[in-house]
């Protein structure tokens, strides 16, 4: 796996717009001097006046730091963090030097961010403001920051507007509609793709926050999602809402990176060591899955909830035994069950790395989509999943049209969010942007 | 476990696919004689899942299950057609589909009715009502509901649709209230629909149960070309009793078949299939008719069709099992095709129409927990 490098030429964000003061949030803290400043300062004061959390999670808990530059895009392999914004943005920018200042200011704006520093005030031409500072005083809390191209980069409504379209790599296709699909025009689509993900959500939205405001004029929010995890993270794979360990397989060795997640010479050169993002918005019906016996969420899911061990077996990491049959002659594993559908022996030995969050959006009124079509105020809640791949067309769609139909998960998920994107390598260093080789700069 | 084996062979058969050649698994019979049952289903016992029944307009909830007996458009002779009951809102009494889905598992969508069809009151939504008439016109059932349930339920109607899929025409008036099923018998330039209503007299969820459900003979001129046309409408039956539901809309008198000059109709508010004699051709209405089986391996029964030997086979709407009974109403045996555990209790609402293969042989099943049409060979 390549190796992230470290930041070229200071730190990021010198000498970049009228605001050359550029502080760490922890030094900021400690300034004086300035109204804004003040302002500041006084915010923070009472936050640090309630000491608990920043005990509670241990010190330092928001102080590291994930490499922006170089190498892959963060948020992909980097170890999870507590909470993720997702955010898809529809391009405005009329022409290709509007899109190419816009990744200019985000990457300088994002390099800065995930430093811990405060963003540029001004950001495309026209936008004057101000950081929104709610993160004074929170450290960088690892903040990552990935960016991804929908095919709306490459074409939209059949337009080619920024001269792309022969650019765009076969493997970024349009996801096919699969049954059971119920996608919302306010969770699907869009052109970017802005994924923050840090130990702290104050962190992670503010940083979307901000990249959106430095790009009004080229770009708007078309849809959002919040995320959250295991906070801190405990060791081990995180569960899902179900309550069960979600992740276990997954492309965890160098070998099953290179064969799975980063795309090889098969691709244009511009997405060359990058990956495909596939992003589903999961509502899980907690109600009826809390009405079922552990017993029967096991047969659905195919694993023990407590080890996270495949049915049949006593460690979480065991291999699958797909052949072995009960005493009376059923499979140990349903063949219904969601881990035995989505095994990569199932589905020509592909895997794709998932790294999902939960979501939690309160409740509101649904019909469900199975029998009895109950019509009742329910948990709006579920799974962020994000999923990695070299290939779309080999890793997700392949495996989800098995899922789709057949899955008995299927009871209890409904697909209601939808994103596709290329995610190329991270921008080489201070003064390049991501996607660069994109655009033959 | 008996679950774990039906579902399991159902999910096998599709996945399977690809990976694992014993793709068929037999599967359980239940009877209480412990015996295997005779009739069509005594002779199989593999089940398949052939096709997702969603079209891509995201409609849901199979209700009719019926094999084209003619080539019509994209529909070929031995295609099973399979409408959906709700919209991707998941609200039921909206759907506006009719796939087509062939013996090999091919989906293509046949119609889609327009929501503001003209003569059919209170929007679309398809019923297990499906006709096929040998000049390839089909005839389906709408009860419609703006809301999912029947507080916002209207009458409906029976649409015509011509061989092209197109939405022709529509039949309604005082005695269509509520279509739900349908039997039919073609008679070439005639042709008889014996059609169960199940919303006479049913307002919202939480109205006692009403004994107003019908069965309606509508007799129809059948021209070589062109939509058929009513020539009389006559009750034959009434007294079946209804009751408005918040999850399951409407529960009241459902499947409905046809076996030598007799109507068979499926009461799951009775737990019952009662008989109607005479169907053909009595003027006055029975009340509602004679019970030929009630309870035992009976559990809430919704479709019912014919063989060809006089066997009746209907889905169970509790307990997602096959039923086969005799006309004299002795109860042959049961299969278990879709005991879902996600449901409460296992299979509860999952099965609704179903249909025999050509050959007789074999029975094909709309699947309401997962969207797809299943296979009893």
């Amino acid at each position: 796996m390549p190796q992230k490098e470290e930041p070229e030429g200071g730190a990021p964000g010198h000498g970049h717009g009228p605001w050359e003061r550029v502080f760490s949030r922890r030094r900021f803290l400690a300034a004086a001097g300035g109204t804004a400043v003040g302002a500041g300062a006084m915010a923070v004061g009472l936050r640090l006046g309630s000491a608990a959390p920043q005990t509670l999670l241990g010190t330092g808990y928001r102080d590291g730091t994930e490499p922006f530059y170089g190498g892959h895009q963060g948020g992909i392999l980097t170890p999870a963090q507590a909470s993720t914004y997702f955010a898809v943005f529809d391009l405005t920018a009329e022409r290709r030097s509007e899109l190419v200042e816009l990744l200019r200011v985000w990457t300088r704006a994002a390099a800065r961010l995930s430093s811990g520093e405060l963003a540029e005030r001004d950001g495309l031409a026209g936008v004057k403001g101000h950081d929104s500072e709610e993160v004074v005083g929170l450290g960088p809390a690892r903040l990552t920051l990935n960016f991804g191209f929908c095919p709306g980069v490459f074409e939209k409504d059949g337009h080619d507007r920024y001269g792309l379209r022969r650019h765009r790599p076969a493997a970024l296709v349009d996801l096919p509609r699969f049954p059971g699909d119920q996608l919302t025009a306010q969770k699907t689509g869009g052109d970017l793709t802005v994924q923050a993900c840090a130990d702290d959500p104050y962190v992670a939205f503010h940083a979307v926050r901000q990249l959106a405001r430095l790009g009004a004029g080229a770009s708007q929010v078309r849809w959002v999602q919040a995320g959250f995890n295991e906070t801190p993270a405990s060791t081990g794979t995180a569960r899902n809402l179900m309550g069960f360990k979600d992740g276990t397989i997954n492309p965890r060795t160098q070998p099953q990176q290179r064969a799975y997640l980063w795309v090889g010479s098969e691709g244009p050169a511009w997405m060359r060591g990058g990956t495909y993002l596939v992003a589903r918005r999961i509502r899980m019906s907690l109600e009826h899955w809390d009405s079922k016996t552990t017993a029967v969420q096991e047969q659905v899911i195919g694993r023990t909830k407590g080890s996270g061990a495949p049915l049949g077996r006593r460690g979480e990491f065991d291999a699958l035994d797909l052949s072995a049959k009960g005493p009376s002659g059923n499979p140990v594993i349903p063949v219904d069950a969601h881990v035995r559908l989505s095994a990569p022996e199932n589905n020509g030995g592909q895997m794709i790395l998932r790294r999902s969050y939960a979501y939690n959006d309160g409740a509101a009124d649904f019909a469900e989509r199975w029998p009895p079509w109950q019509q009742a105020l329910m948990y709006d809640a579920g799974h962020l999943f994000l999923a990695y791949q070299r290939d779309p067309r080999q890793g997700f769609i392949r495996i989800f049209r098995n899922l789709a139909e057949n899955d008995a998960i299927n009871q209890f998920t409904t697909h209601t969010g939808s994103a596709i994107a290329a995610l190329p390598r991270a921008a080489g260093g201070a003064g390049g942007f991501v996607g660069q080789g994109l655009f033959g700069l | 476990m008996l679950w774990a084996l039906a579902v399991g062979c159902l999910a096998a058969l599709v996945s399977a696919c690809a990976q694992a050649p014993a793709a068929a698994v037999p599967l359980g019979h239940r009877s209480h004689r412990e015996t295997r049952p005779a009739g069509v289903l005594g002779g199989i016992d593999r089940l398949r899942t052939l096709a997702s029944t969603t079209p891509s307009n995201g409609d849901e909830n199979p209700y009719a299950v019926l094999v084209a007996p003619v080539s019509a458009g994209v529909v070929a002779k031995g295609d099973v057609l399979v409408d959906n009951f709700n919209a991707s809102s998941n609200k039921q009494g909206t759907g506006r589909t009719i796939v087509a889905v062939s013996p090999a598992g091919k989906t293509v969508l046949f119609a889609t009715v327009p929501a503001d069809l003209a003569g059919c009151p209170g929007g679309i939504g398809l019923t297990t009502a499906m006709a096929m008439l040998s000049t390839g016109w089909v005839i389906v059932g709408s009860t419609p509901s703006s809301g999912g349930t029947t507080a916002t339920a209207g009458p409906g109607c029976l649409i015509l649709i011509s061989p092209s899929g197109k939405a022709v025409s529509t039949i309604s008036g005082p005695d269509i209230d509520g279509p739900w099923d349908m039997a039919t018998v073609d008679q070439g330039s005639t042709a008889t629909l014996l059609l169960t209503n199940t919303l006479v007299g049913v307002k919202g969820p939480g109205q006692p149960v009403v004994d107003q459900g019908d069965l309606v003979r509508i007799t129809l001129a059948v021209p070589s070309s062109g939509p058929p046309t009513v020539s009389a409408m006559t009750v034959i039956a009434t007294g079946f009793p209804e009751h408005a539901s918040a999850s399951a809309f409407v529960i009241g008198p459902t499947g409905v078949s046809y076996v030598d000059g007799t109507a068979y109709v499926a009461d799951p508010l009775a737990n019952a299939v009662v008989a109607v004699p005479h169907a053909l051709t009595r003027s006055s209405a029975a009340t509602p008719g004679r019970v030929i089986s009630r309870g035992h391996l009976l559990r809430h029964p919704l479709a019912l069709v014919a063989g060809a030997h006089g066997e009746l086979l209907l889905t169970n709407g509790l307990d997602g099992d096959i039923v086969e009974l005799s006309t004299g109403g002795r109860q042959l045996g049961e299969v278990a095709v879709d005991p879902d555990p996600s449901q409460s209790p296992p299979g509860s609402g999952d099965l609704f129409g179903l249909a025999l293969t050509p050959s007789g042989r074999s029975v094909y099943f709309a699947k309401d927990d997962t969207n797809t049409l299943g296979l009893l060979h």
